[in-house]
């Protein structure tokens, strides 16, 4: 695709790379930023049958938020459980190293517990034009009415699976599969050069 | 510069006369203002032909003001952005606009191609299919070519589109389709009720009719009514008010199609602008208030330009102050089409006479016409035109023919609502006797129809149509709608005698303008047998242009049941199918083109085997080390060779993270894995790991892995790469659907887990370098097939499998993801003293071809467990899936094509994968077939190739010589059926 046109935020960087760190599209005070530098410890709870509504509140007392088992992101300090399917919760903490061994202790047999440290890469996005970004990409609508913070979707993100959830009033977290880190990087950059959007790496 | 706009009025109409703009018509220089749309400036600058017609090059000329138009389609840009069949009517003018008429050779004034009009007693209806019957032969290269050239319309960009394209979905509680006096009191309505409102329209300017019509509403000039309720509802922040977005589609569940040109009015999009967006908009309810088209009425030489739609003068006087001609005359059937006439006269129009075919006119109308000094024709009709454009036209009247100057003739013969999208759910519209006209029969779901569209078509029953059904799409919601002062407009009676086609008619008349189908046309396919609207379609290809018939339809199927004597509705309709309007390929793929088509997984050692110099191969989503050439290999069958060399001789490291991982934890995993595994895993050993074959229901195989025992409630199973998301989904669907009792939770590790596998006789020493202090790896301590949990490169956790695929000594280790380059530097390190050789897919694959080893090839979803070799792991002890489907006779069939391994008689041909066998000296046709070549590579290890394959009877015919049969590349060989296992068929250096 060389003969793209010269605002083709992609252009010169290779497929098969994650795009390095700084300013894409229209310059000026950027409309979105993106940040991997955050790599929390991550743990897949799976409750085992009939233990969803008993998992969902120990993690909330364990963890913060109010310990439901729907889609939803509770925020505790330095932590957040989501809801990623009945019964099925990932756990992100900055500092439990021994996450599975913590979440264990916190939920005896009622849970199988998996590491997921590195199946994940977590974008955090921030800005006031990151919804019309994810439109881009997310068959969700993410209208604060219908999707006030602390709502999480696990979905498609252009054509690429991903938990996504409200943290703030203009932050959100998307949670992508690692291997898909520089596609799904492509994307942000391809659909948020229109507003401006600075990526910042991993420091 | 008005001056140069010879047909613009002075003042008036909604243009910009501050902001001029310069464009260009096949290379000449026109200037015309904001506010414009192509057409509209080539009129207002005296262009009246625009183009060629598609079959017979008639010269053409404007003809509507709207997506209807089937004439004035033009190229628009030049190059790379160059876009044939942009319709002039709809394209809005910009600075620098290029346009160049199409379908015409050598120029647009001369068209040589134009003899075909002289031809046309022989090019009428089905004559493609008459004419070029035979010799068959010819269709390639003499037909095809000559009609292609003949008949193409205009041409595509050449170069790949420089623009970006995307995609996106909104929600909403209500939208509205289409902004016009209906669409915009029914946005209003449910906007002031605090529902989220979506009100899209096709043109720059919401208003629709208040736009192109003379008169007040609510004490202010239409127009400017219309810009005020825009502006209330810009301002209201639940509405959404999409301009230039076409809504092309009706899908399930509430979600439509619309296309927003978002940068199709600049020469070129703002920087990092898309030129287009699709949406998908998913709406709770949905109002169509998408107006009406004007029909024409056929008569003879309706095609000359000059002859246009009655309402499409209006527009272009009221709306864009420009008179399409000095001599104005009118052919119509229905009162609406006098009142367009006598307010464009009012507005400065030259007006010189008026057609009607009824005999009866409301006498208030023809006197306000004659006070104008306009001539009257009752009971009578145009038969002819003249005049390369318009110039005269002839009158059949009681009073006897004559013929009359004029350079515009305004037609009407009544106005079709815009049904479109009520037809995408399979809904027949309704023909109305009132209206003569079809209304919109059962709608989607959800979708309600208002104003024009629904045959509402006065104005103060649209504005209040649109307010009540607005309303009540907000308030089936929940939304409280408070009360809308709806504007009191006098409706003026709707007065038509349905006319479709003047008999009388002298030369060619006209049905279908884009596709060149004539009345006559019509008549041959009845003549010929054709009675049903779909084979009339079909045969005469009336409706079939990218403009779908919009102005053809209804006069074609009306034209047939004059002939046929039926009525409208006993002959039917033909239905609309998405889009309503052509939309750009590039729109539908979005960001998704070349090499970001689809997304790419990495594995976690990429990074490292690109600077090992890897050459990548897409093997699903993933990119995979295909092999790592040399300095001075000639080849990759070299590079290949050189590879499984090193392996089978020291050792070689290759990335296996692609194989699906999945984690199985509760105290029933052993019995989920016995029901889904043809043997058995419960009673596997903790520490140790097992081959498994998986079937699918109907009992051929569906995967095929190891799965290990890494505690006595958890297994970790692998996956081939291909399979990885089936076979979770099937066991989700285990569990979930077939054996919800049973307790065992499962998490995709894939992601997780970096995966190295080492092979080679030298690979346990490698491994012994970089497992922490106190991790046994000898033979007694990790005995083939053992996997234990240890740590590595100093306490990075890790599971330590030893497999083999490639049948020489081997391990597979796995750390977290993120460090597994790490790893794959640590074993390059360790295994420096070896020679360790980084390998890829290739290596891999020639080394499981030497081992006998099933793959992909030949796990093709036709295949049993019997047919691969494997029928003997399959347990007689318990039940799982697939077993009693697998017991079918025809699977079970002595005589099924069974996995063998071949090598060539001569020992030196090339064996090629997709070869069938024969029995020697028999015939290559299909009752002689045996089966055929499934994977071959070239074995360095024996020297020559090597091939694997099903073929009937394999196991009992080793040492048999058969015929491998190519036709695809044009070879054949004798290959001789051997045990598939070419390499150490003991198994001894596994277990060394």
């Amino acid at each position: 695709m060389a003969d793209r046109s010269p605002h083709d935020p992609l252009a010169g960087i290779a497929f098969d790379r994650v795009p390095p760190a700084g300013a894409y599209g229209v310059t000026g005070e950027p409309g979105i930023v993106v940040s991997t530098a955050e790599e929390p410890f991550i743990a897949l709870v799976a409750a085992r049958n009939g233990f969803g509504a008993s998992v969902a509140e120990r993690l909330g007392r364990a963890f913060g938020g109010p310990g439901l088992d729907r889609p939803h992101a509770g925020f505790g300090s330095g932590s957040t459980v989501v809801g990623i399917g009945p019964g099925r919760f990932l756990v992100l903490s900055r500092a439990e190293a021994d996450l599975p061994g913590t979440l264990r202790a916190v939920l005896g047999t009622e849970a199988a517990i998996t590491g997921q440290s590195d199946a994940f890469v977590l974008f955090d996005l921030s800005g006031a034009r990151v919804p019309d970004l994810l439109a881009k990409g997310a068959p969700v609508d993410l209208d604060p009415r219908v999707f006030p913070v602390g709502d999480a979707a696990t979905t498609l993100v252009a054509h690429i699976g991903a938990t996504l959830w409200r943290s703030g009033e203009t932050g959100w977290r998307v949670l992508v599969a690692r291997s898909f880190e520089a596609s799904f990087t492509r994307f942000l950059l391809g659909a948020g050069a229109e507003y401006g959007l600075r990526l910042e790496g991993r420091g | 510069m008005s001056r140069l706009n010879r047909n613009r009025l002075e003042a008036g109409g909604l243009i910009d006369r501050a902001r001029p703009l310069d464009f260009v018509f096949d290379g000449h220089r026109y200037h015309g203002y904001a506010g414009d749309t192509l057409a509209s400036a080539l009129l207002a600058n005296g262009v009246r032909l625009v183009g060629r017609s598609f079959k017979y090059h008639r010269p053409r000329g404007i003809f509507s003001a709207g997506a209807e138009e089937p004439n004035a389609l033009v190229e628009l840009r030049a190059d790379a952005r160059r876009e044939p069949n942009s319709r002039a009517t709809v394209t809005e003018l910009f600075d620098g606009l290029e346009a160049t008429s199409q379908n015409r050779w050598p120029s647009l004034g001369l068209d040589l191609l134009s003899l075909n009009r002289f031809l046309a007693p022989f090019l009428g209806a089905g004559f493609y299919y008459k004419t070029f019957m035979w010799p068959a032969a010819f269709w390639e290269k003499l037909y095809e070519p000559v009609i292609r050239r003949a008949a193409g319309l205009g041409r595509a960009a050449r170069e790949a589109d420089p623009d970006h394209y995307e995609k996106a979905t909104a929600f909403c509680d209500v939208l509205v389709i289409g902004a016009g006096p209906a669409g915009l009191m029914a946005a209003l309505a449910a906007g002031r009720s605090g529902a989220r409102v979506i009100l899209a329209d096709e043109d720059f300017l919401p208003g629709g009719r208040l736009n192109t019509m003379a008169g007040e509403v609510h004490g202010q000039p239409a127009a400017a009514f219309a810009a005020h309720v825009a502006a209330e509802l810009a301002s209201l922040p639940n509405v959404r008010l999409m301009t230039r977005t076409t809504v092309f589609g009706v899908y399930d569940g509430g979600t439509y199609g619309a296309l927003e040109r978002v940068a199709d009015h600049l020469a070129v999009p703002a920087p990092f602008q898309p030129r287009q967006r699709l949406w998908r908009i998913v709406a709770r309810r949905a109002l169509l208030a998408a107006g009406a088209t004007e029909r024409p009425i056929v008569f003879g030489g309706n095609d000359r330009p000059g002859v246009m739609l009655a309402g499409a003068v209006g527009t272009y006087v009221q709306r864009h102050a420009v008179l399409p001609g000095r001599h104005v005359a009118l052919f119509a059937n229905n009162d609406g089409a006098w009142r367009e006439m006598l307010d464009a006269a009012a507005t400065g129009a030259n007006v010189e006479t008026v057609v009607d075919v009824r005999p009866n006119v409301a006498p208030e109308l023809v006197e306000a016409a004659r006070a104008r000094g306009i001539r009257v024709f009752t009971e009578a009709r145009v038969i002819a035109t003249q005049g390369r454009t318009l110039r005269s036209f002839d009158v059949l009247s009681p009073g006897g023919r004559e013929r009359l100057a004029a350079d515009t003739l305004a037609v009407s013969g009544g106005w079709s609502p815009c049904v479109h999208l009520t037809c995408h759910h399979g809904g027949k519209p309704a023909w109305n006797e009132a209206l003569a006209a079809f209304v919109p029969g059962a709608t989607p779901p959800g979708l309600a129809v208002a104003g024009a569209a629904n045959g509402t078509f006065g104005l103060g029953a649209a504005l209040r149509e649109g307010a009540g059904k607005g309303a009540e799409a907000a308030g089936a919601l929940g939304f409280p709608v408070p009360p809308l002062d709806v504007p009191q407009v006098e409706d003026a009676p709707f007065a038509l005698t349905p006319f479709w086609h003047v008999g009388e008619s002298r030369g060619p008349a006209f049905v279908d303008l884009q596709n060149d189908v004539t009345a006559k046309d019509v008549g041959i396919a009845h003549a010929e047998g054709f009675r049903s609207v779909e084979h009339l379609k079909r045969y005469t290809t009336l409706g079939m242009a990218t403009d779908q018939g919009r102005t053809s339809n209804v006069t074609g199927l009306a034209i047939m049941a004059s002939l046929t004597g039926a009525s409208i509705p006993e002959t039917g309709t033909t239905i609309f199918r998405p889009p309503y309007s052509p939309v750009a390929l590039g729109a539908l793929a979005g960001h998704h083109r070349g090499k970001d088509f689809r997304p790419v997984r990495l594995t976690p050692t990429h990074e490292w085997a690109r600077a090992q110099g890897a050459v990548f191969v897409e093997t699903g989503a993933w990119l995979r080390a295909q092999y790592f050439p040399r300095k001075g290999e000639r080849d990759w069958l070299e590079t290949v060779s050189r590879e499984v060399k090193a392996v089978r001789a020291s050792v070689g490291l290759i990335d296996v993270s692609t194989f699906g991982k999945i984690d199985l934890q509760g105290p029933d995993a052993g019995t989920l894995l016995d029901r889904v595994y043809i043997n058995t895993f419960s009673t596997l050993a903790v520490g140790k790991a097992r081959y498994g074959v998986m079937l699918r229901e109907d009992g051929f195989v569906m995967d095929d892995g190891t799965t290990a025992r890494v505690a006595p409630e958890h297994y970790v199973m692998t996956t081939t790469t291909a399979n990885a998301a089936k076979v979770y989904q099937h066991l989700e669907f285990c569990l979930q659907v077939l054996w919800p009792e049973l307790d065992v939770s499962l998490a995709s590790v894939s992601e997780q887990w970096a995966q190295i596998a080492i092979a080679g006789p030298r690979s346990r020493q490698v491994l012994a370098k970089i497992v922490d202090t106190g991790v046994d790896v000898t033979n007694e301590g990790l005995p083939f097939m053992g996997a234990v949990e240890a740590r590595v490169m100093g306490g990075v956790e890790a599971r330590l499998f030893r497999l083999s695929f490639s049948g020489e000594l081997g391990y597979e280790i796995a750390v977290p993801a993120r460090s597994g380059a790490a790893l794959a530097e640590a074993l390059m390190q360790a295994g420096e003293e070896f020679a360790i050789t980084p390998y890829g897919v290739e290596a891999l694959g020639v080394m499981r071809i030497e081992k006998g080893h099933v793959s992909g090839n030949e796990l093709s979803g036709q295949t049993t467990a019997r047919d691969l070799g494997l029928g003997r792991m399959a347990s007689t002890k318990k039940d799982y899936i697939g077993r009693v489907m697998a017991s079918r006779p025809g699977l079970v069939d002595p005589a099924r094509p069974c996995l063998a391994g071949f090598r060539p008689v001569n020992g030196s041909s090339r064996l090629r994968a997709g070869a069938h066998f024969l029995p020697l000296g028999a015939r290559p046709e299909t009752a002689n077939d045996e089966g055929y070549m499934t994977s071959v590579a070239y074995s360095p290890h024996l020297g020559h190739w090597i091939g694997l394959g099903l073929i009937v009877r394999g196991p009992e015919r080793i040492g048999e010589r058969v015929r491998a049969y190519d036709p695809v590349r044009g070879e054949e060989f004798e290959v001789e059926i051997c045990a598939p296992g070419f390499i150490d068929p003991e198994g001894e250096r596994l277990r060394g």
